[in-house]
């Protein structure tokens, strides 16, 4: 199987990857391992990208394998054909799953090279759009191959990520890390780390007061693939808080994307800043193609957009924003927030942050606001923490797990902490199952 | 959400291209090739019915694009639902009430 063109992205969920590992550890009567199906759905981006997304994990039932005491498991025609009817309902994918018992990059053995290509071919001929392949896990890592319509051989993806917290990602395209002295002093988030924020994708959405001071953390961490979606040019106003943009850009009109690039840029001369001057909603495949996403949105409604795309794309979403507000005293207040909703845990209207109320107010404001008061300061403090919950997640350096992360800002006080409803949030997100990860799926009445 | 067999049949009897979908715990009807009342361009569309309450609204009726030639309304900002970007009029409803109606009374807000 050669190394073709990457082009594959795949995504499953932690927990998913969770279930496989103990499915896939039972002892089975006479067996020497299990082996189980991974149900996924595919989309192809408008630049060739397919993405790759785990919805479910099915087990091979025990009375479904064959003794042979050749290969470490062998499965009959019943399991496959249970596979290919739940291909055909799904108009989905299929990965066939099994356990290398140990830790570390697993790699095919010859039995698997021989066998394993002709089960995913045979998927591929009932679904020949969406991506059917081969998956190896180990303890910690993953061998994936897949058979995609356009390639005769098997390719093996650009990346496979458990989203998660943390995330665990591999990328096969690794390139030489450079050798120099600039990330030194981050050396403690792990040997991979500079590998991982060289490759992760990563979206800003809103390059203001908030999205500018993550585009320059980000550039500063040594993250080359920024994804910045704004379609504003900055103006007089914004100067009070938009990072990096300078006094002669308002004359000029300069398109705020134009100055996180100029910036991004400057600090970091390798990175590859994408520039997207339109509302994500109009370019959605750049953003389904990020593998996190951070948003600094001014309404409600814009979040709950972005979380929607984000939670079909099985991507992390980190929210962040502030508010003022005139107390009836004519003191003020800052709140703001800082969320993460991350695929298959609590989303935003779990934690009860958007709820059909605040929405509701906030349409029928529609058109009835002017620019809410902003400032820096407060901007940069949950900026600063959202770049911060982002590394730990990429590369776990703080070794907590599956962390829930709803987060408090006083402005007046400058205290962040937990939010009281994270500790009451549900374990698992009722709103958004995996099941409805992937391109919409109508079902006909 | 389930939706009662004879609501969907009564729907069915206004067009007979009838598909669900779910995002967000929501529940969505796409109803393609609707009819919409006299003067409105474009005359047929696709519409997306939203039989719950959401953002304020206990029910709510998306159209892919600003429907012009019918009474003024005053349109919110593009919503995406469903990976689709909709357009959709401020227009409350009682609750309560069967799909056909749900749709119709919506429908009832584009005429002159």
């Amino acid at each position: 199987m050669k190394k073709d063109k990457q082009i594959v992205k795949m995504r499953i969920p932690a927990r998913i990857q969770q279930q496989m590992l103990i499915d896939l550890q039972r002892k089975h009567p006479f067996a020497y391992e299990r082996v189980g199906f991974l149900f996924t759905k595919s989309k192809k981006l408008t630049n060739k990208t397919m993405l790759v997304l785990a919805t479910e994990y099915v087990p091979v039932a025990d009375e479904d394998y064959v003794e042979d005491k050749t290969v470490g498991a062998r499965i009959n025609s019943t399991s496959i054909r249970k596979a290919m009817q739940t291909i055909f309902d799904n108009k989905g994918g299929c990965f066939h799953v099994h356990l290398h018992d140990h830790s570390g990059i697993p790699g095919p053995s010859s039995t698997d090279k021989k066998g394993l290509p002709g089960v995913a071919e045979s998927f591929s001929n009932i679904s020949g759009e969406q991506v059917n392949g081969i998956l190896i896990l180990s303890h910690d890592s993953f061998y994936c191959t897949v058979k995609i319509k356009e390639k005769k051989k098997f390719v093996l993806p650009a990346s496979v990520s458990a989203v998660g917290y943390p995330m665990n990602q591999q990328f096969n395209n690794v390139r030489r890390i450079e050798k120099n002295d600039v990330f030194q002093r981050q050396s403690f988030l792990g040997k991979k780390s500079n590998h991982l924020f060289e490759n992760v994708k990563v979206g800003i959405i809103g390059y203001g007061g908030g999205g500018s001071h993550i585009g320059q953390q980000l550039a500063h961490i040594g993250v080359r693939n920024i994804v910045v979606f704004d379609d504003d040019k900055i103006e007089g106003s914004n100067m009070n808080r938009l990072v990096g943009g300078w006094f002669r850009d308002i004359k000029k009109s300069l398109l705020k994307t134009a100055i996180a690039k100029r910036v991004i840029k400057k600090i970091l001369p390798s990175a590859k800043p994408e520039c997207i001057n339109s509302r994500w909603q109009d370019n959605p495949d750049k953003l389904q193609e990020c593998d996190v996403v951070l948003g600094c949105v001014d309404s409600y409604a814009e979040r709950q957009q972005l979380e929607a795309e984000c939670r079909h794309y099985l991507i992390p979403y980190i929210d962040i924003g502030m508010d003022v507000y005139e107390e009836e005293d004519k003191s003020y207040s800052m709140p703001g927030q800082v969320i993460l909703s991350m695929p298959g845990q609590a989303c935003m209207r779990c934690f009860g942050f958007l709820t059909d109320e605040k929405l509701g107010e906030e349409a029928a404001r529609y058109g009835k606001v002017g620019g809410r008061p902003q400032v820096v300061w407060p901007n940069g403090v949950l900026a600063s923490t959202a770049v911060g919950i982002f590394v730990d997640l990429v590369t776990g350096w703080s070794r907590q797990k599956d962390k829930t992360i709803y987060l408090t800002y006083e402005g007046n006080t400058g205290i962040i902490k937990d939010h009281v409803r994270a500790r009451f949030a549900p374990e698992e997100c009722e709103h958004y199952p995996f099941s409805e990860a992937g391109p919409p799926m109508y079902k006909k009445l | 959400m389930e939706f009662p067999e004879n609501e969907i049949e009564e729907l069915r009897k206004i067009a007979p291209d009838l598909s669900f979908a779910q995002e967000g715990g929501h529940s969505y009807i796409l109803i393609k090739n609707l009819s919409l009342p006299d003067g409105c361009i474009p005359g047929i569309s696709d519409v997306l019915l939203c039989p719950q309450a959401r953002d304020g609204y206990t029910s709510r009726l998306f159209f892919p694009v600003q429907i012009t030639g019918c009474q003024e309304r005053n349109w919110n900002k593009q919503l995406r639902v469903l990976e689709t970007n909709w357009h959709a009029f401020s227009w409350k409803l009682e609750g309560n009430l069967r799909l056909a109606e749900m749709l119709l009374i919506h429908l009832n807000g584009l005429r002159k």
